[in-house]
């Protein structure tokens, strides 16, 4: 691990704690709330006994002085692997490297967001997983959660080459379902699919937060004529000068609230981040984001 | 020294060489390249950015557009050479009435404006003497010397004002004293130079006037009208130089040679030796003589015969208004012999009119020596001198009338510069089209 560039983020983060949106239905004991109701948990409630419930589970004290019989009724906390899906493409390397300074790029936001979020993930002891598509295809890191996991990620992402046209909505369709999938990306790409794939996951069952990264040079472009020019689509110019960038915020904005709202209709959390933002502050507001319910979920249903 | 015709036309070209050069200014330009992966959101519109350098655009094609204007307007506004040395000429327009030899006059001319250019005009040609001799007339010598200023100016280019010498036969008063003088004087642009004779010294002597001859058709010396008005011209002449016998002729005979002046003015209006002529039936005519013009029943009967070359001097002395001759004088063995081919219908008192006097002064004047040749002393008089002729006020005066004026060097000049204007133009067209197009 690059302790250099992440050190003082890991230390930001630490003892920050990222709950799941709902109960996750995970076996393997967690951090999170699961739908599963256990005997090892926290007490919530007492249940009469019925037919074929485990004699262990009888409070004998609530018996002796009410002659009846009530089972104790506790949370469980499952593991929730978290797979974090991230955007290498060419639209992710803006804003261009300049002789002035270190001005953050979407791709410098997206990986110190990732590692952030999984080394808060890996604290909790869920399995961390990345799969990040760049010039090269595709670069998967299976779900682990042994010590030095987060490190290999950060390494695997500053290895990575932005370029390319990244398609993420095939990629989702290769992730356990039972998996909380965190996509980072400036959704320039096949934002459609991957809503829809999004939402096919939201109503399996699973956890979908979206991370839009968007950048400050994206919302204030430059003083002056310029001829623009998409990096994912090279033969797209576009010129614009001063009465054209009122137009084009007017058509930047609609986009963004449109996706917002697409995303949060799919069920999945939805975040957008801008890269003049501190990196802490980013993933705090990340992980307190998914503290929302999503309307779908009630875990009065998956009581057993 | 270059000189222009037309400087507006030069200065219209180097204001379109300004213009040239404050285009080169404005630059149409592609804007700079922006990579932007929301370019998408922009809406589809091609634009060009207008900007001002603060340098020209491709100095070499500026250059190259600046020297065709300027070589187009130049070679527009007619330019010519002109040496910085500067020479004056002298139109010398002689009358008709001295003989052709005049380089007495000449010399004098040269001697006066030492180092001028002279060129000499007559105002005679042979056969028209005789019908059109208008000597001394302004109307026969300023004519003369429009039609001859091109060809002054074309003898050299360095000349930059050419005085105007009329050589006259008359003594003072002269041809400056007529009344139309004026009006043919206004149109020469310049200085006029007038060489005359001196005037002739005579005594006032009351002289005697004979009259002789036949008088056809009236009775002797009482009815004669033009006996009665000669008698009457003498008596007013009595203080002015007259001759001192006047011999008048009113028959068809021939004339006696006796007398200094004999005046022939046959009754029936044609002289001897005149060709006779139809006569008009206008019920009036101008007989002009002397600036004066006797405007009363006539009749135009006959013409004057040719001039013999040196034999005698033939001068005109009246002409009728439509330009024949009425009058004129010739000396036959040092007698004036006056001729009149005219008749005067019906009794009338116009020739005893004011109108008349120069006629009658003309039959009565003393019989002066021809002015063969200009004498060694002369009356040199300036009249009105004062500016010089500008060379480009004469040949406005020549292309006025008809004549092409080309200094030297200027056509060679125009044809370098078109030349040169050619090859400015294709070297601008091919820079143009070969170098990259990096501006609109």
């Amino acid at each position: 691990m690059s302790s250099r560039i992440y050190g003082p983020l890991l230390d930001a983060l630490r003892g920050v704690r990222w709950p799941a949106r709902r109960a996750v239905g995970a076996a393997l004991p967690g951090a999170h709330r699961s739908r599963q109701r256990g005997s090892s948990g926290e007490f919530t409630e007492y249940r009469l006994y019925r037919q074929g419930d485990d004699p262990r589970q009888l409070d004998w004290k609530l018996l002796a002085r009410s002659d009846r019989a009530f089972v104790r009724l506790t949370d469980d906390r499952a593991l929730l692997p978290t797979w974090f899906v991230v955007d290498a493409s060419a639209s992710m390397a803006f804003p261009a490297e300049s002789d002035i300074g270190e001005i953050p790029t979407k791709w410098s936001v997206t990986c110190a967001l990732t590692v952030g979020l999984a080394a808060v993930a890996n604290a909790s002891s869920d399995p961390v997983g990345l799969i990040a598509v760049g010039r090269d295809g595709p670069t998967r890191l299976t779900a682990r959660t042994r010590r030095g996991t987060v490190g290999e990620l950060a390494r695997t992402l500053d290895l990575m080459t932005v370029g390319g046209d990244a398609q993420l909505a095939p990629l989702l369709t290769t992730i356990p379902v039972m998996a909380r999938v965190v996509v980072i990306s400036d959704l320039l790409g096949d934002s459609d699919a991957l809503v829809r794939a999004a939402a096919q996951r939201t109503v399996a069952g699973g956890i979908v937060e979206c991370v839009h990264v968007v950048a400050t040079e994206e919302l204030d472009l430059p003083p002056g004529s310029h001829l623009a020019r998409d990096p994912d689509a090279p033969a797209m110019r576009r010129s614009m000068d001063r009465r054209m960038q009122s137009l084009y915020r007017e058509r930047f904005d609609a986009f963004r609230a449109e996706t917002a709202q697409r995303w949060r209709a799919s069920g999945a959390g939805y975040v957008e981040v801008r890269t003049d933002a501190p990196i802490p502050r980013l993933v705090r507001q990340i992980v307190g984001g998914a503290g929302r319910t999503a309307p779908s979920d009630t875990h009065t249903a998956a009581r057993r | 020294m270059i000189s222009l015709a037309l400087p507006w036309v030069f200065g219209a070209a180097v204001l379109a060489a300004v213009g040239v050069a404050a285009l080169h200014l404005l630059s149409v330009r592609q804007p700079p390249e922006l990579l932007l992966p929301t370019a998408r959101f922009l809406p589809e519109r091609e634009i060009r950015a207008v900007s001002r350098t603060r340098r020209p655009s491709d100095l070499l094609l500026l250059c190259m557009r600046i020297a065709l204007f300027l070589c187009v307007g130049l070679a527009a506004a007619g330019p010519s050479w002109r040496s910085s040395s500067r020479t004056r000429a002298a139109l010398l327009v002689v009358s008709p009435a001295i003989a052709s030899d005049s380089t007495a006059l000449r010399a004098l001319v040269s001697a006066g404006d030492s180092g001028a250019v002279v060129t000499l005009a007559f105002a005679d040609s042979s056969g028209v003497r005789a019908s059109h001799a208008f000597d001394d007339e302004p109307a026969a010598l300023f004519p003369l010397a429009w039609r001859s200023v091109g060809q002054v100016l074309s003898r050299d280019a360095t000349i930059d004002s050419v005085d105007l010498h009329l050589a006259l036969s008359t003594p003072a008063p002269d041809a400056s004293a007529r009344a139309s003088w004026q009006s043919w004087r206004a149109v020469w642009p310049g200085r006029v130079v007038l060489h005359t004779p001196p005037p002739i010294t005579a005594t006032v002597s009351r002289g005697t006037m004979v009259l002789a001859g036949d008088t056809v058709g009236a009775r002797a010396n009482t009815d004669d009208v033009i006996r009665a008005a000669m008698a009457w011209h003498a008596a007013r002449r009595a203080a002015t130089p007259r001759a001192d016998t006047v011999v008048l002729m009113r028959g068809d005979g021939a004339a006696p040679t006796s007398g200094a002046v004999q005046v022939v003015w046959p009754v029936t209006g044609v002289p001897a030796g005149w060709t006779r002529v139809a006569s008009a039936t206008d019920s009036a005519l101008a007989l002009a003589s002397g600036g004066l013009a006797i405007v009363g029943p006539w009749r135009v009967t006959a013409e004057p015969r040719k001039a013999e070359p040196r034999m005698e001097v033939t001068r005109a002395l009246a002409w009728w208004s439509g330009g024949r001759v009425a009058a004129t004088e010739r000396v036959v063995n040092a007698t004036c012999v006056r001729e009149v081919a005219a008749i005067a219908r019906g009794a009338s008192d116009v020739l005893l009119s004011p109108a008349a006097n120069a006629l009658f002064d003309a039959l009565l004047a003393p019989c002066a020596p021809p002015v063969r040749q200009m004498p060694a002393s002369l009356s040199v008089r300036t009249v009105d001198g004062t500016a010089l002729a500008s060379t480009s006020a004469l040949s406005a005066l020549a292309r006025a009338h008809g004549q092409d004026v080309t200094r030297g060097g200027a056509s060679r000049l125009v044809q370098t510069l078109l030349v040169l204007s050619l090859l400015l133009l294709g070297l601008e067209w091919w820079w143009r089209t070969r170098a990259p197009r990096v501006a609109a």
